[in-house]
């Protein structure tokens, strides 16, 4: 081995090692591949927090793409999201329920009071099961469902503002079309 | 690998025995086994099982905790899914696969040999090939390149001449 190539190629080495653990730490390990993409919505029927209403289903909502938003009165980052739903409710484009997840129903409703109401229905997930059929694992997360009752994106994490122009409404132009 | 999760499980064994051997002594295992069953857990539940299966499962939150270790909220709603999942009859497999179905593979702490994770599997094993093979060649380098170190005639005779000088001064 040449004595310049010697000192180089720790160096070469070095640098590659760099860079493949730069581009691991882009990614946010708490991220997941979901096993649910494209895959049908778990069924579950679960008591409306409205009184009065009634329950809750997929099967209901079959014919129209849909959000399954789960959310807490006590995630934090609900409420750094919570705008973007509000924006998204206001496009009136899609319908969006909401998993009220692991939470008391009268925390819910004050804390939807005080900061606005996205939801066209609201389901009470007070034991956390129906989050555990969705692979549900950090508060808040959303699930984008086709007219067909599959799962076509979910999202770990609060949504963004770009959120519905890339997930959600490719599948409303597809619908339609 | 499989070791390792073996002499964990061994060592779970261990020291459940040794907590039941404990409660005999002490007198009534049913008060001790209600003193060993975290809470919400039904009595009655096979606590070695439980440990055995959940100790194999990740939680989501805490990555780094396997769900039997762990309090967050979720591995507590999960472990008891697994209490849930025992007493309806459901094999060590079957529980298993009721978590990847809905977390993923990741859930495991000892996922199944796929092409997916083949890498992670083999890699360790392909790099001590790839050291032995650096190393043998470069020992056989250095074997041919350089041949014992020889001393020049003149420079033997110095260094005799010398050591005699000193010895005849000594």
């Amino acid at each position: 081995m040449p004595a310049n190539l010697r000192v180089i190629l720790p160096l070469l080495v070095l640098a590659a090692l760099a860079v493949v653990f730069v581009i691991g730490l882009q990614g946010d390990p708490r991220k997941l591949p979901s096993v649910f993409i494209d895959k049908p919505a778990p069924a579950f029927s679960l008591p409306e927090l409205a009184e009065g209403q009634p329950v809750v289903t997929p099967e209901s909502l079959r014919g129209k793409v849909w959000l399954l938003n789960v959310f807490a009165s006590w995630c934090g980052a609900c409420g750094t999201e919570h705008p973007h739903l509000l924006e998204v409710a206001q496009l009136k484009r899609v319908e969006m329920v909401g998993l009220a997840y692991k939470d008391e129903p009268a925390d819910t409703r004050a804390w939807l009071e005080a900061r606005g109401n996205p939801y066209s229905r609201i389901a009470v997930d007070r034991a956390g099961l129906v989050g555990i059929d969705y692979g549900v694992y950090g508060v808040p997360e959303t699930f984008v469902i086709d007219a067909q009752g599959i799962i076509r994106y979910k999202h770990v994490g609060p949504v963004d503002q770009d959120f519905f122009r890339q997930h959600v409404e490719p599948l409303l132009a597809k619908g339609t079309s | 690998m499989a070791t390792r999760t073996s002499t964990d499980k061994n060592s779970a064994r261990a020291s459940l025995a040794v907590l039941a051997l404990a409660a005999a002594l002490s007198g009534g295992a049913a008060s001790a086994e209600a003193a060993a069953t975290p809470p919400g857990i039904p009595p009655g539940t096979d606590l070695v099982r439980l440990r055995e299966i959940s100790a194999d499962l990740r939680c989501l939150v805490c990555q780094n905790q396997s769900i039997a270790d762990s309090h967050a909220g979720l591995a507590i709603d999960l472990r008891n899914q697994v209490v849930k999942l025992m007493g309806e009859g459901k094999s060590d497999e079957e529980i298993k696969q009721y978590m990847v179905d809905r977390y993923g593979e990741f859930v495991l702490y000892d996922p199944p040999f796929s092409v997916s994770n083949a890498v992670l599997w083999a890699g360790p094993f392909l790099l001590v090939l790839v050291g032995v093979w650096v190393a043998l060649r470069a020992i056989a380098a250095r074997a041919a390149a350089a041949p014992a170190a020889q001393l020049s005639a003149t420079q033997r005779e110095s260094l005799e001449a010398r050591y005699q000088k000193s010895a005849n001064e000594g």
